[in-house]
């Protein structure tokens, strides 16, 4: 048994020799529509991150009327803090703020000696919990705050959020599309390729047939080719993809490239697509 | 079966071992949509006979064929080889069926990236064979097709009789209690077919049946111990033509016979172009000379 799957699987390796040809084309083209592919799943990949940090980034500014107490100012955190929806709150006193606003503004700071008094207010910072990230939550909360006593304004870029909220759904509902597309077109070219390596050896399935093999004879060498080429195919279009991203860099700096976990999922994909392609190509050979 | 056959090469000839049954095909029809391609054909074939299915293409010898090992099943009635029967099997028993067998085509059927002696392995491959066992039953079964000498050869490089050769190699490899081989000589000049024939008689001489099918009339007037005779997928006549003992020896008579008559043909043609030769006198040097043997001129750009 143990000898047999050697035997197959040195079969596979043989064959794929000595097919040196139809084995390259086909790596080829699976390399260029995985590649298709990964640049895909990188794109989506980014997005969700630039998603993630757009989200990370989203904080609920209060501003304090003047005049509140330091009484006031703790009930108030109290009370903010007490929120669902809040996360961390931190204090941003007038002082402070002020400091904040002298140091961005670097060498201009003369201007602000022409102030007599500070006219920035205190401000809490608020950091919504994750599952609050959103445009509802966020509004509903900021109409709690500024109910409070003492909170004369309550900002958190309601623009900015409203176009943020409609691009990203945008984005995903365009990014599941070409998805879609992408996977499927991958999907096809493969098994189109792989196709034809099967009816390049109908012959031989045939021939196999007549001497008497069994299906798992048959097709063992077909699977492990198979896997073989989806792994080899991933390996070339990840290589392919290292020299997109490093491109695209000077363009989108920010862009990132896969992590070794995703990369590594990535090509146990490709080998199981190989594959399995392979086998689904070799069926109808077998009819017996 | 299989396993018994080394004892059994040496003393199958021998009639008392003639009743038992290797193809048993009872009331066998196979219908393809509205056409009939066989119709209730019921035969037995024993084992060590040498049987011929004979009859016009279309007859239904392929499809009859198929069905001994299995390739289809039939409509209605049923086939038994050895052990297995086609009413009472499942698919995934076809392949052991398979090497029980041993199947000749008129195309060889070899696989074109092997060389001679994987094409042999590769029948008992499939049955987990390897090693030794496998290597020296190959080395066996070349040596009794003449072959071995070309093991390493791809089956491109062999001439059409060779090839077929082989495909009887493969086919003895796993000791089959029978052969099945359709139209083996159709694509194989007069020579080589006799060559074939004659490894096909010494083959059934060591004990093993033979179902050929062939439309060569000559063939089966020759050699045909039993004869079974299709015709629009019924059977139409099996009849036992009373010719017995060693094949071969009819073939070493009628060789004999078409080696004068060749020798003849040679002697006449090569005083033809000794004639002509001397009226010509612009031809070149070389071929002047008579090469008895030689194809016609005519013949040979034909080729290329």
């Amino acid at each position: 048994m143990i000898r047999k799957g050697v035997y197959l699987t040195q079969e596979a390796f043989r064959t794929l020799l000595r097919h040196k040809g139809v084995t390259a084309i086909s790596v080829v083209i699976m390399s260029l529509s995985l590649l298709m592919l990964a640049v895909f799943l990188l794109a989506t990949d980014n997005l969700l991150r630039l998603v993630g940090e757009a989200h990370r980034d989203l904080k609920i500014y209060v501003y304090l009327e003047d005049g509140v107490s330091q009484t006031g100012v703790e009930t108030l955190h109290r009370q903010i803090v007490a929120m669902d929806e809040t996360d961390t709150v931190v204090f941003v006193s007038k002082q402070q703020a002020l400091a904040d606003f002298r140091q961005q503004l670097g060498e201009e700071t003369d201007l602000l000696d022409a102030l007599e008094a500070n006219p920035l207010p205190h401000a809490f910072w608020v950091q919504p919990r994750t599952e609050h990230k959103n445009r509802q939550s966020i509004a509903y909360a900021a109409g709690k705050m500024l109910q409070l006593d003492g909170v004369s304004e309550v900002r958190y870029g309601k623009e900015f959020l409203d176009k943020f909220t409609a691009i990203v759904k945008a984005a995903y509902y365009v990014d599941t599309v070409v998805g879609l597309i992408v996977i499927l077109s991958a999907v096809f070219i493969i098994s189109n390729a792989v196709r034809l390596t099967v009816i390049g050896r109908r012959r031989s399935i045939e021939i196999l047939r007549l001497v008497g093999a069994t299906n798992r004879f048959v097709t063992m060498p077909f699977i492990v080719e198979g896997a073989f080429q989806g792994g080899v195919a991933a390996a070339v279009s990840l290589l392919l993809l290292t020299g997109v991203t490093l491109l695209s860099r000077r363009y989108l700096p920010d862009l990132t490239y896969f992590s070794a976990e995703k990369a590594m999922i990535y090509t146990f994909t490709c080998i199981a697509i190989g594959s399995v392609g392979s086998f689904t190509a070799l069926r109808r050979y077998l009819r017996v | 079966m299989g396993g018994d056959n080394s004892a059994a090469t040496t003393d199958m000839n021998d009639n008392s071992r003639e009743d038992r049954t290797v193809i048993g095909i009872y009331h066998l029809s196979k219908r393809y949509g509205d056409r009939v391609a066989l119709d209730d054909v019921s035969l037995t074939v024993s084992n060590g006979e040498f049987v011929f299915l004979v009859g016009p293409s279309g007859a239904g010898k392929s499809t009859l064929m198929r069905m001994v090992y299995m390739d289809e099943m039939p409509s209605e009635g049923q086939v038994v080889v050895g052990e297995f029967v086609s009413t009472r099997m499942k698919r995934r028993q076809v392949p052991f069926l398979r090497r029980r067998l041993g199947v000749i085509f008129q195309d060889f059927k070899l696989l074109e990236d092997r060389d001679v002696f994987e094409n042999v392995a590769i029948a008992m491959r499939v049955t987990g064979t390897s090693g030794y066992d496998l290597k020296r039953r190959v080395t066996q079964v070349l040596n009794q097709v003449g072959l071995y000498h070309k093991r390493k050869d791809l089956p491109r490089s062999l001439s059409g009789g060779e090839q077929q050769r082989v495909a009887i190699a493969r086919a003895l490899a796993n000791n089959p209690s029978i052969i099945l081989a359709d139209e083996p000589t159709g694509n194989l000049d007069p020579e080589v077919t006799e060559e074939i024939l004659r490894l096909l008689f010494r083959i059934n001489s060591a004990g093993t049946a033979v179902l050929m099918a062939t439309h060569d009339h000559a063939m089966v007037r020759n050699f045909g111990q039993r004869i079974l005779h299709l015709r629009e997928g019924k059977l139409f006549e099996d009849k036992r033509t009373g010719l017995t003992g060693d094949l071969s020896d009819r073939l070493d008579t009628l060789q004999r016979e078409r080696v004068r008559m060749q020798r003849i043909q040679t002697d006449l043609e090569r005083s033809r172009r000794v004639s002509t030769a001397a009226t010509t006198d612009d031809l070149p040097a070389a071929a002047e000379v008579p090469l008895p043997g030689l194809p016609e001129a005519g013949d040979g750009e034909e080729l290329t």
